[in-house]
């Protein structure tokens, strides 16, 4: 069994404008000490898909409506509020997209990785003190004794980026959520951040929950990747699987935005050139989503019927009418 | 640091030396001077002259600011015909009074308004949400000096459990805690009529501040790290929701002087409110030009005060 | 009309509630000056409960209370909506101009409301009313005078805010002039908040009117709620209904005019936050409640720097 796996999740929210279906049906899993990094455009719902496995969508106007998420067996949707407390920090650290504005600006940065290993840990002071230190150490922040003492604002993108991975990893948890961890840095900054996770993951046997719409950055730090698209999974395979051999035109277009460039410049790579936008998770497309920006989508039945996520190959799954092992085939009618 | 309060005190200096223009101006404006009153509507015109050259009325305006901006200078506000005392003497047989109430009001106002403040943003849109906020802007519409009859009318007279006014039993000798417990009882109308009127600003403070801190992304983070509820509040949001509530409490003294004015007529506390009224109304210059001094600097002061302590708070606030 | 006023209730229970008192109370006042009684007619039957022929009871001179509670209620409708109009007249137009064009003009206007502001309104009020004798006259201009620093600088704040939006930015671009632009796009789109600050500000003007009377130094040709509420002071004891029901008037008036301004500000926000955009609202630009007697706080000394990227 894996450590976290996540069965049917739908989350939704309840607007102005009628029902969100943010997360709608996703299903996945992480093994201790691997990576999986989740996919998509902004809006696709992997955040909110991250927030509803520890409890953090605001309810209201978000409600799970459907699905479980069990942790090393536990179920995580069934927990309480106090509960899911205890789990976030002791079971599961996070790190958030903008180490700028995820530190408390009004509190040192000892009293906040203090508060948080006295929190889930129960050290005295000094201990707790004492083990900060080795934190700060650990994620390579220079001089850490005496960053102690600083206010946040003091430190720059990168420094903060550590303190926020210290803060995470400071309970030593089983899984690390990472949601766009390096997206607000500088691309030099980036590596670094990607290798110190990589580096912890290694050290720790953590499974890591990588959140990301860089593909530059799956293929340098993940081992199975989930492509996520208008609340959907879309495509599920092992990194190197999906790199060579993507099912889903979806997937497809997101690695074409990748330059063909090995190496330093695959980092800085967007999704930007897939024509046409993201359908409106208020009123979805009757058939399978990503039809009205397909360029297969031809008279058949997807436009009517969502297609189920099927097992195209042995660990590859892809939700798609028309993958790409199949189109040949089926090319020429079109 | 220092040259930031220097700059503050001559800013102050220069709003007092404009308050005593302003109210000079004004008085000399009126019909009537202090004169007159003294010596009757139908005074002997040889008297009002020499009253008037003793009180040195009979000298030019600017001459008489001039006059009171030395002797100000030399830490004396002057002296109240009217009362027959020197200004200062009358201030500080007033002040404790006011102190006793107004401290006991904002206090009272600041407790319970930050707590309710917090509780609706973080229940917003929840019903208790909608009482909270619907309640301090109810609150908050209510005369204050009707609020106060009312609580007289009820409990005071209807069922005789507090005392309608004054701060003191003058009936019978009392012992020191009895006293204590006397002055206690007196004190708990107007500070309940005041503090409900302060709480009001407070909560709506509170929560508009606490709103805009929630949706911070270091609360999510704090939340994130399995923060409790309690503390992600109190600890990582209101410390940095909690600089317009200082701003309230020291900037609104103002405020606090206005609603004392009619709290205090109401309940005849002998405090600075009354004072102010009576100066008004009896043409008491010196008294209502120090009344007024002394408030602004108070009000300057506890601003300063406010600023120094946000800045402890929030290390990012620079002092310009 | 209907239809536009079915989804303002259900989005502002507030503003609703808040019409609707005004409606009441502005009834009243009407009744007051076509149907009441004369305000000023004493009568045998002193400090008498209320009855079927003085719903309101008398008071300690036998006038019928409830006359005199539609007349004060008039008194203070009149003075704060003279008082509002006048000084948001003034005051919004300069404010919008000058936040619009900017330069010298600009910076000398908000140095003096800066300076008014400082000054404590309520006690301003009290004190040249003494001096001068009040009049309703004299009321009205110092509420316009205290009403116009902060109404200046909510439409100052609001037209440079505005001045850098898109849709100002192409309407310039497409050649209108400022003119136009300031009629069109800023002045519209300035509406909702200065009339959120007024119904606000016209909350206010009743407390300090009424709390002046209180004090004795209205003018005692009028009716006004506040004078009734100073002579029930000494009757507290005996004629409990000299006191509630003209102070319940003075609740209620404000309350309404409140109650509208605090939905009309929530209907902005709603309105705001359902078109595309940034979802966090701008920060500190909502009117405050007018604090009675107060210099709202200005921008203040001390600033953080909103991230130190």
């Amino acid at each position: 069994m894996s450590l976290l796996e996540v069965h049917e999740l739908r989350t939704h929210f309840d607007t102005r404008r009628g029902i969100v279906k943010a997360v709608d049906g996703v299903s996945l899993s992480v093994d201790r000490g691997r990576t999986l990094g989740l996919v998509g455009e902004s809006g696709c719902g992997k955040s909110v898909a991250a927030l509803s496995i520890t409890g953090l969508v605001p309810r209201p106007p978000a409600r799970i409506v459907g699905g479980r998420a069990l942790l090393d067996g536990r179920e995580l949707t069934a927990l309480g509020d106090r509960e899911l407390e205890d789990v976030r920090g002791r079971e599961i650290g996070m790190i958030f997209q903008d180490p700028m504005t995820s530190l408390n600006p009004t509190l040192t940065i000892g009293a906040q990785v203090c508060e948080t290993l006295r929190r889930h840990l129960g050290l005295s002071p000094r201990e707790a003190r004492r083990r900060a230190v080795e934190l700060l150490g650990q994620v390579r922040l220079p001089d850490p004794a005496r960053r102690l003492g600083d206010h946040p604002h003091v430190l720059s993108g990168g420094m903060r980026q550590r303190v926020m991975i210290a803060l995470a990893i400071a309970c030593e948890p089983k899984l690390l959520i990472a949601d766009e961890p390096t997206t607000a840095l500088d691309v030099t900054i980036q590596a670094q951040i990607l290798d110190l996770l990589d580096e912890l993951r290694r050290l720790r046997r953590m499974a890591i929950l990588l959140i990301t719409h860089d593909m530059g950055v799956v293929a340098e730090a993940a081992d199975e990747v989930a492509v996520m698209y208008a609340g959907q999974i879309v495509e599920r395979a092992e990194t190197v699987e999906l790199f060579d051999h993507p099912e889903h035109p979806y997937t497809e277009a997101l690695l074409g935005a990748l330059p063909r460039l090995e190496g330093r410049g695959l980092r800085s790579a967007r999704l930007a050139t897939i024509p046409g936008r993201p359908p409106d998770l208020a009123a979805l497309p009757p058939g399978c989503r990503f039809a009205p920006r397909c360029p297969y989508a031809g008279a058949d039945a997807c436009a009517d019927r969502t297609p189920a996520l099927r097992e195209i190959r042995p660990g590859h799954l892809v939700r798609i009418c028309h993958p790409a092992s199949e189109r040949a085939r089926r090319e020429p009618r079109a | 640091m220092l040259s930031y309060a220097a700059r503050r005190l001559a800013g102050t200096l220069g709003l007092l030396v404009a308050i005593v223009v302003v109210t000079f101006v004004l008085v000399d404006l009126a019909p009537g001077d202090v004169a007159q009153v003294l010596a009757g509507q139908a005074g002997d015109p040889h008297y009002l002259a020499d009253l008037r050259a003793q009180l040195g009325l009979d000298r030019s305006l600017g001459h008489q600011i001039g006059a009171y901006l030395l002797q100000v200078g030399r830490g004396d506000l002057g002296f109240s015909t009217v009362r027959g005392e020197p200004v200062l003497d009358v201030l500080a047989g007033r002040l404790p009074a006011t102190l006793l109430l107004g401290g006991t009001s904002l206090a009272i106002a600041v407790a319970g308004g930050v707590l309710l403040g917090v509780i609706a943003a973080a229940r917003r849109g929840s019903r208790l949400d909608a009482v909270i906020s619907v309640g301090s802007l109810l609150a908050y519409s209510l005369p204050v000096f009707w609020l106060g009859q009312l609580l007289v009318a009820l409990l005071a007279v209807r069922l005789h459990l507090l005392p309608s006014g004054g701060m003191t039993s003058a009936t019978e000798q009392l012992g020191s805690l009895a006293v204590v417990l006397d002055v206690l009882r007196h004190l708990i109308l107007p500070a309940a009529t005041l503090a409900v009127l302060l709480m009001a600003l407070v909560v709506r403070t509170t929560r508009a501040a606490m709103l805009d801190v929630l949706d911070e992304d270091y609360v999510m983070a704090a939340r994130g790290r399995g923060i409790r509820e309690g503390p992600v509040l109190f600890r990582h949001a209101l410390r940095n929701a909690i600089r317009p509530v200082i701003t309230v409490a020291t900037s609104e003294l103002g405020f606090l002087l206005s609603m004392l004015v009619l709290v205090e007529a109401v309940f005849s506390w002998p405090g600075l409110g009354t004072l102010l009224l009576d100066s008004v109304l009896s043409r008491d210059t010196p008294t209502l030009v120090g009344l007024l001094l002394f408030s602004s600097f108070v009000v300057a002061g506890a601003n300063l005060l406010g600023d120094l302590l946000y800045m402890r708070i929030d290390p990012r606030v620079r002092l310009r | 009309m209907r239809a536009r006023l079915a989804p303002i209730a259900s989005t502002s229970p507030r503003l609703l509630a808040g019409l609707t008192l005004l409606a009441v109370v502005g009834l009243a006042a009407l009744a007051g000056a076509l149907l009441a009684g004369d305000p000023f007619r004493t009568s045998e039957a002193l400090l008498t409960g209320p009855s079927g022929h003085h719903p309101f009871g008398t008071d300690n001179l036998g006038r019928d209370v409830l006359d005199r509670v539609l007349h004060g209620t008039g008194t203070s409708l009149e003075v704060s909506v003279l008082a509002v109009t006048t000084g948001t007249v003034i005051a919004a137009p300069l404010g919008l101009v000058s936040g619009y064009a900017g330069g010298l003009l600009d910076d000398l206007l908000l140095k003096l409301a800066e300076v008014l502001q400082i000054i404590p309104g309520f006690l301003l009020a009290l004190v040249a009313a003494a001096v001068f004798g009040a009049s309703l006259l004299l009321l009205v201009v110092i509420l316009a005078v205290i009403f116009f620093a902060p109404t200046f600088r909510l439409a100052r704040g609001e037209a440079i805010g505005l001045r850098g939006r898109e849709f100002v930015q192409a309407s310039r671009a497409a050649g209108a002039g400022h003119g136009r632009i300031l009629r069109r796009h800023i002045l519209p789109s300035a509406l909702t908040i200065l009339l959120v600050n007024a119904s606000f500000q016209a909350g206010t003007a009743v407390l300090i009117e009424t709390g002046l009377s209180f004090l004795g130094v209205g003018e005692r040709d009028t009716v006004s709620l506040g004078a009734m509420l100073f002579d029930a002071q000494s009757y507290l004891e005996q004629a409990w209904w000299m006191s509630l029901f003209p102070g319940a008037f003075v609740a209620l008036t404000v309350m309404g005019m409140n109650l509208s301004g605090d939905g009309l500000h929530q209907l902005r926000d709603v309105r705001a936050s359902g078109r595309a955009g940034p979802r966090r609202p701008a920060r500190g630009r909502g009117p405050a409640m007018p604090r009675l007697g107060v210099a709202p706080t200005p921008a203040g000394p001390a600033k953080a720097p909103g991230g130190d990227a």
